[in-house]
């Protein structure tokens, strides 16, 4: 095999590419699960998701609408470059959601979602680091 | 508000940077799923993953060992430098478990893995394009 394969991609792109892909895929998986926590009836959302049965469904709701939000937030303000930190921001949002969540299912000694809980963290600072760091978009 | 939009690092060290963080979130994912499926005894394995109390044991085994090797080539080839090209080949490997475990899922009528065979798999084939085609990792 070419193990010495030349980069075919400029590398000031690389970052940017990376960072919309992860976004992109983010605001998916985000924007199915939010708006499945905030508008599914109680009853059949507890078939889904276990943990939903015992939480007050304010905070079901509460945080469909906080994951929506991100969702949004991962494409909107970097697509239209109208107030693009905010897209950092989403990323640094959604992460705290997940460290919540991790928190919460320790606690309920449910251990299968956690690396889920820990993939969608990471890959949601990544994108806080990159916007605000690696690769900011700038503002129109 | 203050957000500094000029990269604060350099562009190329950024993509290696970016990959490494997408390939540990994977490894530490899909080692902890694998090792579960490959070591857990098959009565207690239902209360983790619902499928597989209807599927044969051969089969879940197999799946984990994939996952594990998968995560094992995420890292090791492309950390020690020894036919680097693996990585690449491991990050298509999940990607193909992923779509396989998307379609059996679909299959079953169940819908609510799909958002994480998403986000597993599309962040997989991130990795793969990156350590090919964006910042290769040069063998020794």
């Amino acid at each position: 095999m070419g193990s010495t394969l030349p980069a075919t991609v400029a590398p000031s792109r690389g970052l940017h590419i990376l960072l919309w892909v992860v976004q992109g895929l983010l605001a998916a998986v985000f924007g199915v699960t939010g708006i499945t926590k905030a508008i599914t009836p109680i009853e059949q959302l507890a078939h889904q998701m276990s943990w939903i049965a015992e939480a007050a469904p304010g905070l079901v709701r509460f945080i469909g609408l906080a994951e929506l939000t991100g969702a949004v937030g991962m494409i909107l303000p970097a697509g239209l470059r109208v107030a693009p930190w905010l897209t950092g921001l989403a990323g640094l949002g959604l992460a705290a959601i997940m460290a919540l969540a991790v928190g919460f299912h320790v606690h309920r000694e449910e251990y299968y979602m956690l690396p889920v809980n820990f993939l969608l963290g990471g890959l949601a600072l990544f994108v806080a680091w990159g916007r605000f760091n690696g690769a900011p978009i700038p503002s129109r | 508000m203050p957000f500094n939009s000029q990269p604060k690092i350099d562009p190329s060290k950024g993509n290696h940077l970016a990959l490494w963080v997408l390939q540990i979130l994977l490894a530490a994912g899909f080692g902890m799923y694998g090792l579960l499926k490959v070591v857990t005894p098959m009565p207690e394995l239902p209360d983790e993953i619902p499928w597989t109390a209807d599927s044969s044991e051969a089969l879940v085994r197999f799946v984990g060992a994939a996952e594990l090797t998968g995560a094992v080539g995420l890292i090791f080839p492309a950390a020690v430098r020894v036919a680097p090209w693996l990585t690449p080949m491991a990050a298509v490997g999940l990607a193909i478990i992923m779509a396989l475990a998307a379609l059996f899922h679909v299959g079953r009528g169940e819908l609510a893995p799909l958002p994480i065979n998403l986000i597993l798999g599309g962040t997989a084939l991130l990795v793969a394009w990156g350590r090919l085609r964006l910042a290769p990792i040069p063998s020794r």
